[in-house]
């Protein structure tokens, strides 16, 4: 009790509130501009934590994250054009009801959704992240081997078409990790001799050069288009209560959906809201009218998409392993303040875990108003040329870079992961997996080695473990699925092909 | 039909191919089995090159199915356009700043670097490309060394002076 009166303190605090609705309004726009995205926000906004207490500047970074997720639709429903990737599928219903004239209504169904799909997730991971927590206490090199693996697997597998792709990306991520001095016997991997390297690659200049810089290059490329876009004004109209009755159980399905996938290592929001539309047609008594601008085809991918905010962010408090791709980011922002977030996180410093708690449900709860806020000055806010933004993301971009250690190697570092996302992004291949497999490279390294160690170099006492066991055992089957999908081309869940199938049947 | 075949993901992954086949090289300088246990630290990269060279080869058959069955679109060509001049200029844009930058300074440098960005990237306002870039660079100047204490790159011998009038 002690703890939750210590993070209520922490979190209701004029300057505590005061980022925590900066950080949604943020969110929000930085979502809904096309080719600005959630990750892409946090992790420039890392190195503005750097003067802040851990705690305050991690509420920021939860609460941008919350916003992020949902200022993606705003676009795709005014114009089919999802400003994130987890957007996409709202535009399915939320672009053709806004054509009907309803886009205050659509956006009102979005916004409220988001905020329920939100907070039921944050109830569940205030829930269950402790007790989670206590279960990874016992871990040790085997299991924590065996979740870095699922992890990489699961991203890997989430290619879809570009399958390879993702594996090759998500390899050359953990080939990146491992330069440097090597933790376990201080020989020097792929430095080349130089001193820069020895360290190793820093991951947040790398993560905000595959970002930013990286989207910057591919705007230098293409052009700044005129969209063509009318001028729109709206006006939300929140759904009324009897509507939202209506929904409940699209809601409630979604909600759950969207936690569990969220909870799954590296499977994000964009799976959750195509796996969420999909079921919503599977339960629903009308599937063809999905597609057509129904609130249902709005409610399931929007409680979805935001459900799975709170999931992603289970496995990264509780194991130190990132959700999703702005998980991963937000592990920069723990590290930028000394902190290595995982179960020794919930012994230590509680209190920061349950300000989190709460800064999430306040953010979901800001959420309403942001949106509404942002939808209604979004076609100002969509005026800002990308010629005037490019030039001041990268600004922040290098000076974030820099500000980590001081230093200009992490510049080049950004430099270089900006000429790599660049490539990246022209050629299709996904950037998430780089940054994750970033991440989680040394982890799954030393514990397999240490593992190895501890179990006298046999491989089978990993399998044999309960819990690693178990959690290898999953891995290897959804492994099999997609790959057996891929291999067959049927539809696989876990990529959301069945949403895509569905709605094309429902529409056809 | 050479040209035909010359696909971007085809170059990428004959490039991860030769690049990782020349690092498993370098693991042989990373020491022996026997002074670290059974899993040195050569034993995980060279697990990971390995797997790069094998899923690079998988990029390129499904490549060049791709482009047997006629499945791979035409853009996924290396193309050289008036865009990747625009591109190259971005580039050395970027790397001219970052040379540049610990001997002129962030007061200096970034103003000129970000109006030259903006009229590459297509800017015609005059207002805001002689507004933003000055007030930017002053304002991160501010919050950065001021409330943040990063010391942003102060440049060298009259840059240095120019710096120090600010921060």
């Amino acid at each position: 009790m002690d703890i939750w009166l210590v993070a209520f303190d922490n979190v209701f605090s004029l300057w505590a509130m005061f980022l925590i609705a900066g950080g949604v309004l943020m969110g929000v726009m930085l979502g809904a501009v096309p080719g600005l995205n959630s990750p892409m926000g946090t992790a420039l906004l890392i190195p503005f934590t750097y003067a802040m207490d851990s705690t305050h500047g991690l509420l920021l970074l939860a609460a941008v994250y919350c916003g992020g997720t949902f200022g993606g639709s705003i676009s795709a429903i005014l114009f089919n054009v999802p400003g994130a990737p987890e957007a996409s599928v709202t535009g399915f219903d939320g672009y053709p009801m806004a054509k009907k004239g309803k886009a205050g209504r659509a956006l009102g169904f979005a916004i409220m959704c988001s905020c329920l799909g939100g907070l039921f997730s944050v109830a569940v991971m205030n829930m269950i992240s402790p007790l989670l927590a206590k279960v990874a206490l016992t871990f040790s090199e085997p299991e924590y081997f065996a979740l870095a693996i699922a992890a990489l697997t699961l991203i890997a597998s989430l290619g879809g078409d570009k399958m390879f792709k993702a594996f090759l990306v998500g390899l050359i991520g953990l080939l990146i990790a491992t330069i440097g001095i090597d933790p376990m016997t201080s020989i020097e991997r792929f430095t080349f001799g130089s001193a820069g390297l020895m360290a190793g690659i820093n991951f947040i200049p790398a993560l905000i050069g595959a970002f930013a810089v990286g989207e910057i290059l591919a705007t230098s490329e293409t052009g700044i288009k005129k969209s063509g876009e009318k001028v729109v004004k709206v006006s939300t109209e929140l759904p009324k209560f009897i509507e939202m009755i209506k929904l409940r159980w699209t809601i409630l399905r979604s909600a759950v959906i969207g936690t569990l996938i969220g909870i799954l290592p590296g499977v994000g929001a964009t799976t959750a809201a195509f796996v969420g539309y999909s079921e919503a047609v599977r339960w629903s008594k009308h599937p063809e009218k999905f597609g057509t601008g129904i609130p249902e085809g709005i409610a399931a991918p929007e409680t979805c998409n935001n459900a799975a905010t709170g999931g992603a962010m289970v496995p990264l408090l509780t194991l130190g392993i990132p959700g999703s791709a702005t998980t991963a980011v937000i592990i920069g922002g723990f590290l930028v303040h000394g902190l290595q977030p995982g179960p020794m996180l919930f012994l230590n410093q509680p209190d920061l875990m349950y300000s989190i708690f709460i800064a999430m449900y306040m953010s979901n709860i800001f959420m309403l108003f942001s949106g509404v806020i942002v939808a209604k000055l979004f076609s100002n806010f969509r005026k800002i040329r990308y010629s005037i933004l490019g030039p001041c993301i990268f600004v922040f971009a290098t000076v974030g870079a820099f500000g980590i250690s001081n230093s200009m190697a992490d510049v080049w570092v950004m430099f270089a992961f900006g000429l790599l996302g660049y490539v990246m992004k022209k050629y299709d291949f996904p950037i998430a997996p780089l940054i994750i497999a970033l991440v989680l490279g040394e982890l799954a390294e030393i514990s397999l080695r240490r593992g190895m160690r501890m179990e006298d170099y046999d491989l089978s006492a990993f399998l044999m473990r309960p819990i690693s066991g178990t959690i290898l055992l999953i891995t290897l089957i959804t492994l099999s699925i997609t790959i057996y999908s891929k291999f067959k081309k049927k539809p696989n869940v876990l990529t959301g092909d069945l949403a895509i199938s569905k709605k094309e049947e429902a529409t056809s | 039909m050479v040209k035909r075949f010359i696909k971007a993901d085809l170059v990428i992954s004959a490039i991860t191919f030769i690049g990782a086949l020349y690092l498993l090289l370098e693991t042989r300088t990373f020491g022996t089995l026997d002074a670290f246990g059974k899993l040195g630290p050569d034993y995980w990269p060279k697990f990971v090159l390995v797997a790069i060279m094998a899923v690079s080869v998988g990029v390129a058959f499904n490549t060049i199915k791709g482009v047997l069955k006629g499945t791979i679109e035409a853009s996924k060509n290396i193309e050289f356009t008036k865009g990747s001049v625009r591109l190259i200029f971005a580039i050395s844009l970027i790397g001219g700043y970052l040379i540049l930058l610990p001997y002129v300074g962030f007061l200096v440098l970034t103003p000129i670097q970000m109006i030259a960005f903006m009229l590459l990237l297509g800017e015609k306002s005059k207002v805001w490309i002689f507004t933003i870039p000055f007030v930017l660079t002053i304002g991160v100047i501010l919050v950065f060394t001021k409330v943040m204490y990063v010391p942003l790159p102060r440049g060298v011998g009259i840059f240095l002076e120019i710096s120090h009038l600010l921060y």
